[in-house]
Formats: C-alpha cells, structure tokens, sequence
C-alpha cells in the first residue's frame, strides 16, 4: 500500500525525482529509498554498477538483513531526535538516515551511504574486519571497490543530512512536520540543560534563597528585553529563567505550572508596558491560562512558554514605531560595549544619528528610565561581575567600568544597589563562596 | 551524603604552563583530538608510552580532556556529529594503545558498575566518557547503552552482581527516570549492597539527594574517584568510606 502510493508519488512529481537525483549528484553520497519491507523503491547509479561495495560485500557471504536491520534503527533512531542521522553502518562505513512518514507512521527510510570520513587508506584494521572475514581472492576486488567509496568533508556531510531531511519531508504524506517538533522539543531542553550546567560552573549552591535571588534578576534583564523587543536576548534569558524554575519545581508538576503563570504575568505585563495594547494583552493572558490548564507534561509547557514569549513580543512589534526600536537597540549595544569609555549623550547621539534631546527623550519613553541613569546600571552590573575577584582593587575596577574617580563610583554603586562595592564584596559574594 | 559534590582537582586537565615539556606533550595530545587528528594521537601515544609516561596521565590529563573539549564544542554547536564521531575515532586510537598496558597494571578488578541513560534519554557522549575513564581506573564496566528502562538496569545489576549503578541524564525532561530507577532497586531489595551514582548535564546535588541517590557526580571526570569512595577503596593513601 504505502510503498504504491509513493512509487506514485515519485512518478507524478518528476520534479521530486530530479532533487532526489540531484542530491546523490551533488553530495556524491550513494542514495537509496528503501520501504519499511526492505525493498528498494528508488536507487543511485552507484548501486546499478554490479561491482558496488554493498553488493560485493553480499556475493562475499554478508547478508542483507544485517543492514536492513540497521537501517531500520537508524530510521527509529532518526524519529527520536526529529533530524538526520549520521551513523555508521555494519561495516564501518558512514551513513544518514532519515524517515519518510506517511499520516504519523514511518513507511520508509531515504539512506545516503556508502561514504566516509577519512581516506581509505587512513582506516585501521579493526576498522576493516570485513575484510578478513571475507574470501582472500576478493580481497583485492573489494581493496579496488573502497577506492569508489566517495570521502566526503565533515562539513558536507552535516549539509548533506540536512538535505536529506528535506528530502523525506517533501516525500512524506503531509509531512515531517510531527518531527520537526520533536527536535524543537529536543533542541530546547538541551539549551536548558546547557543553562543549568552553567548555573553549576557558577558554584552555585542552589539554595531557596540563591536561586530566587538569581529568578529575580533574570526577570528584571527580561523586561528590559522585552521592552526593546530584543527576541534572542529575551529567549536566551527565558531559558535561564526555565533552569532556574526547573532546578526548584521538577519534581512538583502542579507547581512548576503556577511558577510558569507568574513568570507569564511578569512577561505580558513588560510587554503592556512596552506599547502592546493592554486589552490585546488581557485577552492573550486569559488564552494562555486555558492552554496552560491544558499542558500535561514538561517538555510541551517549556516549548509552550517560549511561543508564549514569542507571542507577547510579536504584540508588541505591531504597535511599535520600529524606527525609534532600532535606534534604541543600536544605542544599548553602543553603551553595552563602550561602557568603559567616558561617555557623553552627545557622543551616543551621533552614533545614532539622534540629536541629544530627541535620544534622551526617545530613551526615557521606550525604557522608562533615563540616559545616564541606564549607563550607571550597566556599568554597575559589570562592576559586580568583578567585584566576585577578590584580588582586584575597587579603584581599579571602578576605572575599567569608567569611573576614574573611585568615590564618584562608590557613590554610583551605592545609588543602585544599596551598599557600597565592598559591603557588596563582603556581604553578598563571600557568603555565597563560604557556602 | 551526597559525594563528589567538590570538584576534584587531582582529575582536572592541568593548564599547560610553559617550559613544562610533559604538560606540553599532553596539551598536544588533548589538541590531536579535538583536531580530528587519528593519525597524530596514534603516533603520540605511542611515543609517550615509549617515553614511559604515566599512562593514568596519557589517559586522564591527554585523550580524556581531548574528548572533554570536543563534546564541549558539540554542545555549543561548533562541532556536529560528523566532528564528533571522528573526534571519538581519534581517542579510541589512543585508548586502543593504553589499554592492552593498562590491563597488565590492574589485573584485579575493583568493582562491577552497570551504567546506562535513562529511558527517553538518547545521550550518550558524557556515559561513554564515564566508561572509559571507570575502566581506566580499573572497573568492570556492564554498558547498558541510552533510553534503557528502569526494569532492565535493576536486571542488569541483578544478573551481573554490580556493586554500582551509574546513571546518566541529560534532560529534565527524563530526569525523574533516575527516580523511577532507584525506587525500583529498593522495591528489589538491592540497595543495601548496591550503590547508585547519578550524573548529566541537567542533574544537580539537591534533586541527586531527593532521589535517594548515594552519590552526585559533577563532571564525567570525578566519575572514577566517587565510584572509589562508594566501595570504600583507598585513594591517595587514604581510606574513604561511602555511608
């Protein structure tokens, strides 16, 4: 049935046929369309030659269930993690494998291989045991026929697994969109996983108090980002924002879900704040607490939080005056990489081509807060970061931020956080390292 | 008490200070194979061995942090599979040259240890660091492989009379496998004599302690030293024992 229909399919969309060819043409790597039986629907030139590696080896008493079979695992292996995947095959050669699904369920497999990485000649014997295995007078034939065996770059062998992914989408009925969604799911919770490892590099010791202290933070860097619209900044920070989160409430589903509504008010009300209309807002917000009440596992509530984000800011793009956002942004980034330089509104006013009362103007609507004070608070945050290296001199520390004078600094630092930089060294960074 | 919760420093890839020509060699190593470099990791090895290296320092402070830093870039996203597979293929050349003369040195076997990624969990490049580095150091490794069933591990320490069970975890979103898996070798009535180690990117000390795990490992490499110190092995002249 399904390896009818897709015969069909390859013969009405000729065009289908001519980007299979093309990608054996352009990758060099052999190709096959193999149905979930085994049987070859569509095959390279490579294998019309009779003296083929793959059918060498099968004269040479090698079955073909053997690599059947790991095709077949491949494929399975490929739907798990929604992509290509790059294995190697029975006899050590290279192979991609990606699944080709017909209403949810697999019914074949595209297979890019013979390839390799390296030069034959480069291969190990413990590499090549097929060929002891194998009769000593075809030694030397399948010595000749590895030589045919195209070598393709580690590079090109990444693009050509992304190819072979569109391949299969295009020949899937619909498509591989299910999967898609799989790897999304699987490429989030790894950069979660990736925040968390971090958040242990830190020496974090991950108490109640620590790590409310860090969600506040974090929070506050996200409407900041919010505000401006920054989409991948913001993104980022949520996925912090998630580890954290999730290091608290894992194993507590309920209130890991309550956790997750909080941080969703916090993120519509920044983007209220930043010009999305609040009964657009309102009615999001009343959307999302039904979806949420929906969600029943992990994975599908951080995937779900993240096109919440997505969403909030899109609100926020359609109201906005892109014109000033761009200028915004370009003057943050500014300020974020010449901090330690003394800066002056004129100075930021001509790299943005603002004069210095419409910048000062423009900067206090859209963030809420005013030129200079905004260059205090980067500069103070960098200083913190610092300050946690004992070694170093305040004086020195207040000079690479761009305060040369070191009482003007302290008395920056103070306005902001409440202590001095050494109160702060003392009372908030040493207790953590004590811990 | 949850152990290996300190970093261990003796384990640390050394930073390679000029002058020093056996650090230099080892840095060498380390950047053979995140190079790619088969060839160049055999023929080193080789040599090093012929110098009469420590072997533990070829392995722990060369090919290992090597394989670290690759699987590092893998999860930045500067390498993929493809620089992965063929970083792997550079350290197997070396581990094939160490490990017949390893063998010689501990013929005795410290303990059995059954280690597996839990079930859903489909990573496997910190385990396989893990193995490498237990048998290193003398352990008798049973690799379960990824997306293995509570069921089956407790099976598997059954059958082979583990003294350990390694497990690792990437994702949260598997994370609470380690559970199902420990609740299951206490239901067995196993885990007076059986020991469990947890470790992954996303697991952290607290959730390693609520589990009821006996110990947390930090980083693949600590992995060998709170094995020893679960079965109450002496380690730098010192007898650590496990609760």
């Amino acid at each position: 049935m399904a390896r009818q229909s897709l015969l069909n399919k390859l013969r009405e969309n000729p065009d289908l046929t001519r980007q299979i060819k093309a990608f054996a043409q352009t990758t060099t790597i052999p190709l096959r369309l193999i149905d979930s039986e085994g049987k070859i629907l569509w095959k390279s030139d490579f294998f019309r030659s009779k003296a083929n590696l793959c059918s060498l080896l099968q004269s040479n008493g090698f079955s073909t269930g053997t690599c059947f079979r790991a095709h077949k695992e491949a494929a399975r292996e490929s739907m798990r993690w929604g992509e290509a995947i790059i294995s190697k095959c029975c006899y050590f050669m290279m192979q991609i494998t990606s699944p080709v699904m017909e209403g949810g369920k697999r019914v074949a497999q595209l297979v890019a291989s013979p390839f390799l990485l390296v030069d034959p000649s480069e291969l190990q014997p413990e590499e090549l045991t097929f060929f002891s295995r194998g009769k000593l007078e075809k030694r030397e034939a399948l010595e000749k026929v590895l030589s045919s065996v195209p070598i393709v770059k580690d590079e090109e062998a990444r693009e050509a697994a992304q190819e072979l992914f569109r391949l299969a989408d295009r020949l899937s009925d619909p498509d591989l969109s299910g999967l898609i969604k799989v790897r999304e799911a699987q490429a989030l919770q790894g950069k979660i996983a990736d925040q968390i490892c971090e958040l242990k590099n830190l020496d974090r010791d991950f108490t109640p108090h620590s790590l409310s202290k860090l969600f506040y933070e974090r929070e506050r860097e996200i409407i900041v980002k919010i505000r401006l619209g920054d989409r991948d900044r913001a993104k980022e920070i949520l996925h912090q924002l998630l580890a954290i989160i999730l290091i608290q409430y894992l194993e507590d589903f309920e209130l890991l879900k309550i956790s997750i509504l909080e941080l969703i008010i916090i993120l519509s009300r920044a983007a209220v704040e930043a010009g999305a209309k609040i009964e657009e807002m309102l009615g999001m917000r009343y959307g999302f607490i039904t979806e949420l009440s929906g969600i029943k596992d992990q994975e599908t509530l951080c995937l779900w939080v993240v096109k919440v984000l997505e969403k909030l800011i899109g609100g926020i793009y359609e109201t906005r005056h892109t014109k000033n956002y761009q200028r915004i942004k370009k003057t943050l980034d500014f300020i974020e990489t010449h901090y330690n330089d003394p800066l002056s509104v004129e100075q930021i006013a001509k790299e943005v081509y603002l004069s210095p009362s419409r910048l000062s103007h423009v900067i206090k609507s859209e963030l809420g807060i005013t030129l200079g004070d905004y260059i205090s608070k980067v500069r103070v945050e960098k200083a913190k970061v610092q300050l946690k290296d004992r070694e170093l001199p305040i004086s020195q520390i207040a000079l690479g931020v761009g305060y040369p004078d070191q009482s003007y600094f302290t008395k920056v630092f103070k306005k902001i956080e409440k202590c001095t930089p050494k109160d702060f060294r003392q009372n908030v960074i040493e207790p953590q390292v004590i811990q | 008490m949850i152990q290996g919760d300190r970093k261990n420093y003796s384990m640390e890839i050394s930073p390679f200070s000029v002058g020093d020509k056996v650090e230099k060699t080892l840095y060498q190593l380390k950047q053979l194979v995140v190079q790619k470099d088969c060839n160049g990791v055999k023929t080193l090895t080789e040599r090093m061995v012929k110098e009469g290296m420590d072997l533990f320092s070829i392995l722990n402070r060369g090919l290992i942090p090597g394989m670290l830093e690759a699987s590092d870039r893998f999860r930045k996203g500067e390498f993929f599979i493809p620089e992965l597979l063929l970083s792997s293929r550079a350290l197997k050349f070396g581990l094939n040259i160490l490990r017949p003369l390893i063998q010689e040195i501990r013929k005795d076997v410290l303990g059995k240890v059954v280690i597996g990624t839990v079930k859903f969990d489909l990573h496997d490049i910190g385990k396989n660091l893990v193995i490498i580095l237990l048998e290193g150091n003398g352990f008798e490794i049973i690799d379960m492989g990824v997306d293995v069933s509570p069921e089956k591990l407790v099976k598997a320490v059954e059958k082979n009379g583990a003294q350990i069970l390694a497990m690792s975890s990437l994702l949260t979103s598997t994370m609470s496998w380690m559970k199902f898996t420990i609740e299951l070798l206490r239901a067995s009535g196993m885990h007076r004599r059986v020991k469990t180690m947890v470790g992954g990117a996303s697991v952290t000390p607290i959730f390693a302690k609520n589990i009821g795990a006996d110990a947390y490992c930090r980083e693949a490499t600590s992995a060998p030293s709170v094995a020893k110190k679960l079965l109450g092995i002496e380690e730098n002249g010192q007898t650590v024992f496990a609760k």
